[in-house]
């Protein structure tokens, strides 16, 4: 069950981050024009965001294959859908328009990219729960 | 949370800076100048004055709209196009201008009206620089 929900955990986050990274890297100025929709980041840092989030969204896929570095990955996952969730929340609150910058040319509504990430953020968080006795791969001295 | 694991996320988050900084000037000209082309056929709320006969197009959320537009707007979205061309379609008068406006910085309006160029055949479709706020002001 254990290894059922982490395989379950992997393949999702590493299809969801491969593919909004490539959403993201093929269509830049589509990411550009929901960055400015944010009205919160500097044009000074927004070429560089443009860039950062989908190689961190990469590195993140790449750490989830690794067995060494799964947990650590869904640790960052987890802090990286706690940003985005923070982002979008601001979003709707403030009740801009625009769109998510989730997918890229493929477009998503803040409000439904919210929902979803909720789903995503129990998932890991389950995950984390249930893999918490297992020895962590990166730090051996925490095997028995 | 043990010290490797903290080492471990401090990677994670640091090294996409290392790429990221680095290919940030393929999309600078972009963030600053924004979209050159559609440029072109941006209006400005004083230029629009000068223009006969405009058939305003808002793209802004429905209940923005249903709070306050300019007179004889058509409310247009993207998740209803094919709605949205039918409604265009039915008011459009041959020769008509054609300008798409939406809140200061949603770039749906330039795309919008890019689109309605290409699905329409004519260069004279344009979006509101300044978005709905930069009509209101110059009315007051």
């Amino acid at each position: 069950m254990v290894k059922a929900t982490e395989i379950v955990t992997c393949i999702l986050l590493v299809f969801l981050f491969g593919f909004t990274a490539w959403a993201k890297l093929s269509a830049p100025e589509v990411f550009v024009d929901a960055l400015k929709a944010y009205q919160l980041f500097p044009d000074k840092l927004t070429p560089i965001i443009v860039y950062y989030v989908p190689i961190l969204e990469i590195a993140l896929a790449v750490g989830l294959v690794l067995p060494k570095y799964f947990k650590d990955a869904l640790r960052a996952s987890l802090i990286l859908m706690g940003i985005f969730q923070a982002l979008l929340l601001s979003f709707l609150l403030r009740d801009l328009e625009g769109d998510c910058g989730c997918f890229g040319k493929l477009g998503g509504t803040p409000g439904w990219s919210f929902v979803k990430n909720l789903f995503i953020i129990g998932l890991i968080l389950y995950t984390l729960y249930i893999t918490r006795n297992n020895p962590s791969e990166v730090d051996p001295s925490s095997e028995k | 949370m043990k010290k490797q694991s903290v080492k471990v996320l401090f990677f994670f988050f640091t090294l996409p800076l290392i790429p990221a900084v680095f290919l940030q000037s393929h999309i600078k000209d972009y963030v600053y100048k924004g979209d050159v082309i559609a440029e072109q056929y941006s209006i400005t709320v004083e230029k629009s004055r000068e223009l006969q006969n405009i058939l305003w197009l808002d793209s802004r959320k429905k209940s923005k709209y249903e709070s306050g537009t300019i007179d004889g707007a058509i409310w247009v979205s993207y998740k209803d196009w094919e709605g949205s061309l039918m409604k265009i379609f039915e008011s459009f008068e041959p020769g008509q201008n054609i300008i798409v406006y939406c809140n200061p910085t949603c770039s749906t309006s330039r795309n919008l009206a890019k689109q309605l160029r290409q699905e329409m055949g004519q260069e004279n479709i344009y979006y509101l620089k300044g978005g709905y706020e930069a009509w209101l002001k110059l009315q007051k």
